[in-house]
């Protein structure tokens, strides 16, 4: 006999087959799991404009949803979902005089120390991560903060893999880098 | 302390926390615009189009020519029988089946009721019969 499963109990790809399908009740529940996360990755993104990141995460969910017919067995939800809030933040910031969004290759291969009291760290992390570089800010959030795979986030901004991973380690070696003017102030 | 990679993605992730957090998610139902439900648009759109329809079905029949022209009647043409009466004609005595008794049926017996005729008063004799 086959037991209907609640839809708290599925998988992303089954719900988004089953809003794919026309189910709404499957694409609230997905909404519910992710909404949050990914409005506090567009606040991060967007230098904690609250509104704007809202604006965002409900123009993410928008696209989303009207793409949910597109969507075929396989495709991870969250690669997807990411894709499409990538692509807004992309526009965005080539349509404001914010920042680029190319970055230029360099040869940061230096071993850094950082020695910091970790009552002080938290902060002066927070402070070193607001001032990266969009580009590398975005690969950091990107596989550290939404824990999104190398795979997934080459395939989110269409960069081969190898490049993904020189670019996350820059992005390690440069936080490094910054957070030693911390350690000074001690 | 010494800050190592795994240091430094474990705050992040607690700062991610924190900013997830204080996020303020409206409900999904509040972004979409309001939508009918299905049937309340099939159903009327159904009942209008079967007017229509209905409207237009009864022109064409109007147009037509009346339904007992449209039965399909065959009308054929048969030869008229010639018959002659012949007033010659012998009657020949048909033989007639001779009937066989039934087994007589028992009819039950109805007990009498009321007063007898004696009693009427009225002169049967003198009625006129015509």
């Amino acid at each position: 006999m086959l037991i209907p499963m609640k839809l708290s109990a599925q998988s992303d790809e089954q719900l988004m087959q089953r809003a794919s399908r026309g189910n709404e009740r499957a694409f609230e529940e997905l909404y519910n799991r992710h909404a949050r996360r990914l409005q506090g990755f567009f606040a991060r993104r967007l230098g904690d404009d609250a509104d704007l990141a809202a604006d965002f995460m409900h123009d993410a969910f928008l696209r989303l949803y009207a793409a949910r017919e597109k969507y075929h067995d396989g495709k991870n939800f969250r690669a997807w979902l990411y894709t499409i809030a990538y692509n807004l933040l992309k526009n965005h910031f080539r349509r404001s005089a914010f920042g680029s969004f190319t970055t230029e290759e360099s040869t940061y291969e230096a071993a850094i120390e950082v020695k910091i009291d970790e009552s002080i760290l938290h902060d002066a992390l927070r402070q070193v991560l607001r001032n990266l570089p969009e580009p590398l800010a975005m690969l950091f959030s990107l596989h550290y903060e939404e824990e999104l795979t190398i795979p997934q986030i080459a395939q989110i901004i269409q960069l081969p893999e190898g490049t993904v991973k020189s670019r996350l380690h820059k992005t390690m070696t440069i936080i490094k880098e910054k957070l030693q003017q911390y350690e000074s102030h001690r | 302390m010494r800050v190592t990679d795994k240091d430094i993605i474990r705050i992040a992730q607690q700062l991610r926390d924190e900013d997830n957090q204080q996020q303020h998610v409206i409900p999904w139902q509040h972004h979409r615009h309001f939508q009918l439900p299905a049937w309340l648009v099939a159903v009327p759109a159904a009942a209008i189009i079967g007017f229509f329809f209905g409207l237009w079905a009864n022109g064409n029949i109007d147009k037509k020519e009346p339904l007992a022209a449209m039965t399909d009647t065959v009308y054929i043409k048969i030869k008229e029988p010639d018959v002659t009466i012949d007033t010659t004609t012998r009657l020949v005595p048909q033989q007639v089946p001779v009937a066989t008794k039934s087994p007589k049926v028992v009819r039950s017996r109805r007990t009498r009721s009321g007063r007898p005729l004696s009693e009427d008063k009225i002169r049967y004799d003198l009625l006129v019969k015509n």
